[in-house]
């Protein structure tokens, strides 16, 4: 039966238009301002949250939440290079609290 | 519209509506294209018009500057054997790059008077593009063009808006519009 929420024919396609996006971006990269390396890896953190939003057992609500602020509040600013780092800058520091409450709370 | 309203208001977009394009407004700005100057007065550049979603899912899939999630888009390429047959070298690797750039400044233009956006897009990776769309190895992908409606005016105002003039020489003195 399938769950609830559960789109894995979904999910694989979202994942697979990830891994063409990495490869073509890989490329992109070489020819492109350096700036477009951080572009194109929160694009693709963006994918990657699109994609386990499809699929209710990979659903992340902390990853979710940020997804809005990756284009609003960070790539918004990367014309300018200091508030491109201060915003990057601010969402690794909620990232790493993040990762730290889970790595801490976790059962042994 | 006058032209000079369409110069003050042309600018990229990256956030479209989901509405097709109807096709007659694809076929007036294929023919604004058309209307730039093709160095030796020949038929270097054609087009390819791009509506079929599935189609615009191949091409974004391995373009990744192409963050607009217009609705279509226009590929302009040129035939680089016809473009050194009449141009020569020169007109095949410069100049024909000149008319496609001219080109779709004229299907920004038009799209204004349409009520269209555009997004202009160049990519490394138009091997990958020319793969997807069939297009034979001697044509050049010079620019794909998203195209659409408008959801929401997100453009930034254009940086540096006062051009750098010399008058005469380099480093004459230019008094602007006074």
């Amino acid at each position: 039966m399938e769950e609830c929420g559960t789109e894995e024919g979904e999910t694989n396609a979202a994942l697979f238009d990830l891994a063409v996006y990495l490869v073509a971006s890989a490329r992109d990269c070489m020819e492109e301002p350096l700036v477009y390396g951080p572009l194109r890896m929160l694009v693709g953190v963006d994918m990657i949250i699109t994609a386990m939003k499809q699929e209710a057992s990979l659903r992340d609500e902390f990853l979710i939440g940020k997804q809005e602020g990756i284009w609003n509040e960070v790539l918004a600013v990367m014309n300018d290079r200091e508030a491109f780092a201060k915003a990057l800058d601010d969402m690794l520091a909620d990232f790493a609290d993040e990762l730290k409450s889970r790595t801490l709370t976790k059962k042994k | 519209m006058e032209l000079s309203d369409a110069l003050k208001r042309r600018h990229m977009n990256r956030r479209f509506a989901k509405n097709p394009v109807e096709r007659e407004k694809l076929d007036r700005l294929v023919y604004a294209a058309n209307r730039a100057p093709q160095g030796g007065n020949m038929p270097v550049r054609e087009y390819i018009v791009v509506a079929d979603p599935r189609y615009m899912k191949l091409l974004r899939g391995v373009t990744p500057s192409f963050l607009a999630n217009s609705p279509a888009a226009i590929v302009i390429c040129t035939d680089l054997k016809k473009a050194e047959d009449v141009m020569g070298v020169q007109g095949r690797d410069i100049l024909s790059l000149l008319d496609a750039g001219a080109a779709a400044e004229n299907i920004a233009l038009e799209a204004v008077e349409l009520g269209l956006g555009v997004s202009f897009v160049r990519s490394a990776t138009t091997g990958a593009a020319r793969q997807m769309l069939g297009i034979p190895d001697r044509y050049r992908v010079d620019i794909i063009i998203g195209v659409g409606y408008v959801a929401k005016d997100a453009s930034t105002p254009i940086r540096g808006k006062e051009p750098v003039v010399h008058l005469d020489h380099f480093g004459g003195m230019w008094n602007g519009r006074g």
